[in-house]
């Protein structure tokens, strides 16, 4: 591999217009009171889970492996940099199992050549959505971390034509056999020591005819079998669902609407969604092609399945539309759809979007290429840090920021819904999407509902209910002191292509924006097997 | 359960005795890898359902692959014995294979091994492609199934041609019984493979009838037909309940925990089987409606069969099953209520289905059923049929 350097472009993206940093700063203002944890997991081709945290006084690192058929297991690594760890197990539990419903815990085995690295295979049964509990215990006592996990299967293996030429192979032998055993059956009722005649053998090859168009019938019914199996399989597997979005005129100006319908609703059930870092729905659009716009909304829910947020100022085109959820299990999930905004939608919305009611936490930012250090209008600067490293699929992403001022000297950030920063990759292609955040791409709000299940919330909507009141607890104690400029996100590219990573964050009231492209290069193999210690990046 | 020759006929026993191919050795390995195979398919069965942790090392799936290759291998040694080191014993008693020699029972098994051994790649993908086993029934599985079914079969040609070949010898009554254990054996793998459509709850219904119909008949009719006992079928019938029965003891005294989310019934010991389902009743009447009909129209008997077959099931398993969904039968004797661990507790588990994947249907009536029993009957008549064709090709079996 060359030096990634070479495959590292960066991007200039366009300063926040003047009435986006009215907005953002308005955004800034009431952030501190609403959110706990800024923590989603939005995914698109982009199936594994990272985690970091904390198991007690261990900080741990969790990969889980998703495997794309159900049920399978998932390969689990945690990496844990505390001293004194003795031991650490795993369960995956689902997430109304309770502890009584749980499988007692599976102990990981370290990593040879890598003290710190411990890994195992998770058996997953059904699809959903699961607390994976990472348990470790050492001379500083012992502790917990919740991992959510969403189960899904996604596609059916096809047999490659190895395999398939030597089923087949011995498939024609096993029937040969079978034709041959029934002939021998015709022998087998000579008297001991008869000998052979003209008529046993002519009665023996009637025999084996006859035993020929059996089997024939019997593989015709059993292709038959096979295909309907396979239909019943790829009709189980999870699909993302796919909204209608269209822009509408409200009195103040367009809006973007979301609706969810059609069969997905009725084939996967609708459960109450969940806020997820006090937002039932993170929206993000993402102009196809070359990804040169990029739009975080936060739409309002009008009834269940419609959705509403102001338009705003973005320029004319086709866009990507990435709407993250998370139900009341802990299923987080990501809805995928497109949208074209007119000229005439995009002139309309830019002359009046100052008058709308938006939701304090959007940002809009249209960008081109810059560097490995993005340039703001204040002249400090957001370094990625690991811009000049091999950029391979499944490796680890190297995504960490150093913001710095004109003189080099390391700044902090506000608080940005309650962390430091986060960050969006998209492929090229939009068939890679990913919301991620510096404990990964675990969704917050779904560990917060699996942290609080409790038997007693067998009624649909009861752990929303308290949910919700704890999430307003909580934006009440919230602070606004300032967080290290210097951060990171656990994360691996799922696959080769080009990428634009986008960074953002808030200082000076102001959201902020970054962005940066990347190319990654295939991988020659499944990346961070347990064994592959070294691909493993430390938490 | 008395039982005595029905016939005798001797056929060049003295010859036949000096092979390899019929050593009692040689039977008795095939007999017992059978019984182990269908023994390890239950104890497999019983392994999902409580602890679910599946791997090609469980204990269970050791017992069936050692019981395969046991026999596979034992059938290799006797037809390269009798192929290459031969004499005119062993020609005497076996058929030609692709130039080899060897009895039939030996070419069946070696097939049935050679089906297991292939069926462990095709379902190993097939895990990969649509997931680790939720279902008995699947295509890899199926071959698996047909592999140990011919290890199962090879047993029961070999103790049948044994038994042909001793009829009125000094060791007829023995081999006449090895060939209903072999009966009784194949019965218990039939009543694995059926398993789905069996439980207690399902007994009230149709598909239940429907499936036992063309299911059992087929060997029941076979083997009264071809067994020397006179009650042939009643006595593989009986083995069958009693090995059923005594693996329900032996399973529900082995300590297991489930080991996979969700666990909605917290097992601590290995599923037992529930009691045996009564065979021997039908059993019983296949044989009497054979020694009445003797040899009249093969189609009349073959309804005679198939009718006094599925009333009989029906007499027996309507008030049985009904026992069975009751507290009352959750004891070591019936191990009636005994559930898997992916069971979520409810009154469904006392009610009676329709099928095993469809709502609770908690109190069909008899006049219901009707229906389906007539289906049954038609099913089990040509099941029957189909059996009295096979058993009389089995009682002329001698190599």
């Amino acid at each position: 591999m060359d030096v990634a350097s070479a495959q590292v472009t960066h991007s200039v993206g366009s300063r926040l217009t003047r009435r986006s940093l009215t907005i953002a700063r308005r955004v800034q203002i009431v952030s501190g009171a609403i959110a706990l944890m800024l923590l989603t997991s939005a995914h698109v081709g982009s199936p594994d889970s990272w985690f970091d945290g904390k198991a007690g006084p261990y900080p741990v690192r969790v990969i889980i492996r998703s495997p794309s058929v159900i049920p399978a297991r998932a390969e689990v690594s945690v990496r844990t940099t505390g001293t004194g760890v003795r031991s650490v197990t795993a369960t995956a539990r689902v997430w109304n199992g309770g502890e009584r419903g749980s499988p007692p815990p599976d102990s990981l085995a370290r990593v040879p050549g890598d003290s710190a690295l411990w890994s195992i295979q998770l058996w997953i049964m059904r699809q959903g959505s699961y607390a994976v509990l990472v348990h470790v215990s050492g001379t500083a006592g012992d502790g917990t971390a919740v991992v959510p996990y969403t189960a899904v299967a996604r596609s059916v293996l096809g047999m490659n034509r190895g395999m398939a030429v030597a089923l087949a192979a011995v498939g024609v032998f096993l029937l040969t056999g079978l034709v041959t055993i029934a002939g021998a059956a015709a022998e087998a009722t000579r008297a001991p020591g008869t000998p052979t005649d003209v008529a046993l053998v002519k009665r023996m090859w009637r025999v084996r005819a006859s035993a020929l168009v059996v089997i024939v019938i019997a593989l015709v019914a059993g292709r038959a079998w096979w295909i309907a199996e396979d239909r019943a399989y790829a009709a189980a597997l999870y699909r993302s669902l796919t909204p209608v979005v269209t822009v509408a005129q409200r009195a103040d100006g367009p809006a973007l609407v979301l609706s969810v319908d059609g069969p997905a609703v009725r084939q996967f059930g609708w459960a109450p969604l969940v806020p997820d870092h006090g937002k039932l729905m993170h929206l993000f659009l993402v102009r196809e092609n070359d990804l040169g716009a990029l739009a975080h909304l936060h739409p309002v829910a009008l009834d269940s399945l419609t959705f509403e947020s102001p338009l705003p100022p973005l320029p004319a085109g086709r866009y990507h539309v990435f709407a993250d959820i998370v139900r009341e299990s802990g299923f987080a999930e990501t809805m995928v759809a497109e949208v074209a905004l007119s000229a005439e939608q995009s002139v309309a919305q830019s002359a009046r979007a100052t008058n709308q009611k938006r939701d304090r936490d959007d940002a809009t930012f249209v960008g081109a290429m810059m560097g490995p250090a993005f340039r703001f209008s204040d002249n400090s600067s957001l370094t990625w840090l690991g811009a000049s490293e091999q950029h391979v699929a499944g490796r680890d992403a190297a995504l960490r920021f150093s913001l710095r001022d004109a003189n080099g000297s390391a700044l902090t950030v506000e608080p940005y819904l309650g962390m430091e920063a986060h960050a969006v990759v998209a492929r090229m292609d939009g068939k890679v999407y990913v919301h991620l955040h510096p404990a990964g791409t675990t969704s917050m709000g779904a560990q917060q509902a699996l942290v609080m299940w409790s038997p007693a919330d067998s009624l649909r909507g009861s752990l929303k209910a308290r949910l919700e009141q704890t999430n307003a607890t909580d934006a009440m104690a919230m602070t606004n002191a300032p967080l290290s400029g210097e951060f990171g996100f656990p994360y691996a590219f799922p696959g080769a292509g080009s990428y634009r990573v986008w960074v953002q964050f808030r200082r000076g009231g102001m959201v902020r924006t970054a962005a940066f492209d990347v190319a990654v290069s295939a991988s020659d193999s499944r990346a961070v097997s347990p064994g592959s210690a070294s691909r493993l990046p430390a938490p | 359960m008395t039982a005595t020759l029905a016939r005798s006929d001797s056929l060049a026993q003295p010859l036949a005795a000096r092979s390899v191919a019929t050593a009692t050795w040689f039977i008795g390995v095939i007999l017992a890898s059978a019984a182990g195979i269908a023994n390890g398919l239950l104890w497999d069965i019983s392994w999902h359902m409580t602890v679910g942790r599946d791997s090609f090392w469980t204990t269970p799936h050791l017992v069936e692959y050692v019981s395969g290759l046991a026999a596979g291998l034992s059938c290799g040694y006797v037809v390269l014995r009798a192929t290459f080191a031969g004499g005119a014993a062993d020609h005497a008693v076996t058929v030609r294979f692709w130039g080899f020699r060897g009895p039939l029972g030996a070419w069946i098994t070696i097939w049935g091994t050679f089906a297991m051994l292939v069926s462990a790649p095709f379902d190993d993908w097939w895990h990969n492609a649509y997931g680790l086993d939720v279902k008995i029934v699947s295509p890899p599985h199926m071959v698996l199934f047909l592999g140990m079914l011919g290890i199962l079969l090879g047993a029961l040609t070999l103790t049948a041609a044994a038994q042909n070949r001793s009829a009125g010898e000094r060791d007829a009554i023995r081999d006449a019984w090895l060939y209903a254990a072999a009966g009784g054996i194949l019965f218990l793998i039939f009543a694995c493979g059926t398993l789905e459509f069996s439980w207690p709850n399902e007994q009230h219904s149709a598909p239940y009838y429907m499936v036992w119909g063309a299911v059992f008949p087929l060997m029941l009719a076979g083997y009264s037909r071809a067994g020397r006992l006179r009650f042939a079928a009643t006595a593989a019938a009986a083995l069958f309940m009693l090995d059923w029965f005594i693996m329900g003891q032996a399973l529900r005294h082995v300590p297991a925990v489930p080991m996979l989310a969700p666990i909605w019934n917290a097992r601590t010991y290995l599923w037992p089987p529930y009691f045996p389902v009564l065979l021997v009743v039908p059993a019983l009447g296949v044989d009497l409606v054979r020694h009445r009909t003797g040899s009249r129209s093969p189609w009349l008997t073959a309804l005679l069969t198939g009718a006094a077959f599925v009333l009989l099931l029906c007499a027996v398993q309507w008030p049985m099953s009904s026992f069975l969904l009751t507290d009352a039968s959750h004891n070591w004797f019936f191990n009636g209520q005994e559930w898997p661990y992916t069971t979520r507790a409810g009154p469904w588990q006392h009610g009676f289905w329709r099928t095993e994947r469809s709502g609770v249907l908690l109190a069909p009536t008899f006049a219901s059923l009707i229906p389906g029993l007539v289906a049954a009957i038609a099913a089990a008549t040509l099941s029957s049929r189909l059996g009295l064709a096979l058993g009389a090709w089995m009682s002329r079996v001698r190599r």
